[in-house]
């Protein structure tokens, strides 16, 4: 039996999910940290929709075990929605208001607070009066937004947030992220495939692809490791700890993951001249662990 | 909370269904034969058949527009992510469309009798001295009625729950109804012996002999079956909703 860390917020360990004979999710393992601002980064069709849904309980996993602040997803569904805010781009209750949408949702939340509710309103301009089916899509995702915010979670969950938004709307909601809900010590767990977006709030990074994780880290290691580095001339050589080389004209570059220092060093011994070794952003870097995609850019 | 959605949903559906059934009440009044109340047998058969059938009309519709407005249409429509993501297990959804459902059919079983009671009695009938109508009656008709619509609710709410499709469900709810009225009426009248025990009716008649002082036989253990079958479509509906996948 998995043992539970309580110092994580979600923990999945071996997830699966098919669908036909399509691996939807293939053995996906996850650690959030409590507190952490956690963006699992993908393709269309990676896995990451289907991964929420079966930390919300909306999906049932083939296999493995989901767990959100050390409780079972299915087996403690509601305890586990009790302590989570949810964020989606599907419809809320159409022919609702905002103000009728708050009034329902508050009866199932007893930490639910009015006062968060009217800072919120005021502070994204939300049209309360308005039915939510009129509201225009940014609207409709603070509506969603205010929802979740209200109930004050433990952990807020938010799938593709900022897609289809505009780019004003789309700072507001980044900076509630990390302003309101990660400074309170609270955990945020978002999708995304916005990556510029996602690397200017998020502390964690999870990358999945064809539902396997490629990598996990906290942003600071991956900025800190994840390296280009620029050789003059055409070397021949092609050291294992280099994730890609890619020759071009005069000159040869190197991406690696980890221990950039030493590699160049072993660059240097073979009469190399290390042009420059660079950092890279995270675009860079989730195209490179990609590899497929990273040599269509080339 | 969730009971005023579930109003929301229900209100327009009873509207809708209410005027075609004050309609057919103002019929009755204009319509009803003058010597109405000089005939105790006569009072009491139009008491009995005609508020049996007005009610029964309007709880079959109320019914089946009910079981199609449950959370089964709301994961149809898109909205089970944000329904079914609240901190409730999804048994609570089920029970409380139903709990929400049959109190609203209630009050429109005994409503509606009672109404139709009231108008008889103000309007046409007057009852010749010594006769009443047994408080049975009011018992038993509105009931009767109730659990009619009961079923009918709980076959499409079953149907609207299995079948992802929101139209195709309530088309096939209403295929399935009628092809078990046909079954029925077969079994009844061509079939014969056992058959018509394993087809019962929808409709429980519990005057079938226009008196309401005659009550049908095992008319409680016919009513009760029926509360047992709708629970049971109520509980594989439980099932269907908690083992469903929703989009997200």
């Amino acid at each position: 039996m998995t043992e539970v860390m309580p110092d994580l917020a979600i923990e999945t360990r071996g997830l699966v999910k098919r669908y036909r004979n399509v691996d939807a999710v293939n053995g996906l393992s996850l650690s959030v940290p409590r507190g952490a601002v956690y963006a699992l980064v993908g393709r269309n069709g990676s896995g990451k929709t289907t991964t929420i849904r079966m930390l919300l309980d909306l999906a049932r996993p083939d296999a493995g075990t989901a767990r959100v602040l050390g409780m079972g997803c299915h087996v403690e569904r509601v305890a586990v929605l009790e302590r989570v805010g949810y964020v989606s781009d599907r419809p809320l209750l159409g022919g609702w208001t905002g103000e009728q949408l708050v009034r329902f949702t508050e009866g199932f939340y007893p930490r639910w607070s009015d006062e968060l509710v009217a800072r919120y309103v005021r502070d994204f301009d939300i049209p309360m009066k308005q039915k939510f089916r009129n509201m225009s899509r940014g609207n409709q995702t603070k509506m969603w937004l205010l929802l979740a915010l209200a109930q004050q979670p433990e952990v807020l969950i938010l799938d593709e947030p900022t897609a289809g938004l505009d780019p004003v709307v789309t700072d507001q909601l980044l900076r509630v992220l990390v302003e309101d809900v990660a400074s309170e010590g609270r955990t945020v767990f978002l999708s995304s495939h916005h990556l510029a977006e996602v690397e200017r709030i998020a502390d964690w990074v999870g990358m999945i692809d064809k539902g396997r994780l490629l990598l996990e880290a906290p942003m600071e290691e991956l900025r800190a490791k994840f390296r280009r580095i620029q050789v003059a001339g055409v070397a021949e050589m092609a050291p294992a700890a280099a994730m890609r080389v890619r020759r071009s004209g005069g000159s040869t570059e190197y991406v690696v993951r980890d221990g950039a220092e030493e590699f160049v060093d072993a660059l240097e011994r073979e009469g190399a001249t290390v042009l420059q070794s660079s950092p890279m952003n995270l675009s860079e870097i989730f195209l490179e662990c990609l590899g497929a995609e990273g040599k269509e850019k080339e | 909370m969730y009971f005023l959605k579930s109003w929301r949903d229900a209100r327009l559906s009873v509207a809708i269904f209410a005027v075609p059934i004050l309609i057919m009440l103002y019929g009755f009044l204009r319509h009803a034969p003058a010597d109405i109340g000089t005939s105790s047998h006569a009072s009491t058969e139009w008491l009995v058949t005609r508020g049996l059938s007005i009610a029964g009309i309007l709880l079959l519709f109320v019914g089946w527009s009910l079981g199609g407005d449950g959370i089964g249409h709301d994961v149809a429509e898109d909205r089970g992510a944000f329904l079914l993501t609240r901190p409730r297990s999804r048994r609570f959804f089920v029970w409380s469309d139903g709990g929400f459902s049959f109190g609203l059919m209630a009050v429109l079983a005994w409503g509606l009798t009672l109404l139709f009671v009231l108008l008889a009695l103000v309007h046409i009938i007057q009852f010749p001295a010594g006769m009443s109508l047994s408080p049975l009656a009011l018992v038993l008709i509105p009931l009767s009625g109730l659990i009619f619509a009961g079923l009918i609710y709980a076959v499409t709410y079953l149907c609207t729950m299995a079948i992802p499709l929101d139209k195709t469900a309530r088309v096939v709810s209403v295929a399935a109804l009628i092809a078990y009225a046909y079954l029925h009426l077969k079994a009844v009248r061509d079939w014969g012996g056992v058959t018509r025990y394993l087809f019962p009716s929808w409709w429980v008649d519990p005057f079938p002999y226009q008196y309401s002082s005659a009550v049908a036989p095992h008319v409680w253990l016919e009513l009760g079956a029926r509360v047992i079958a709708i629970v049971v479509l109520l509980l594989i509906a439980q099932v269907v909703l908690e083992r469903r996948e929703i989009r997200a």
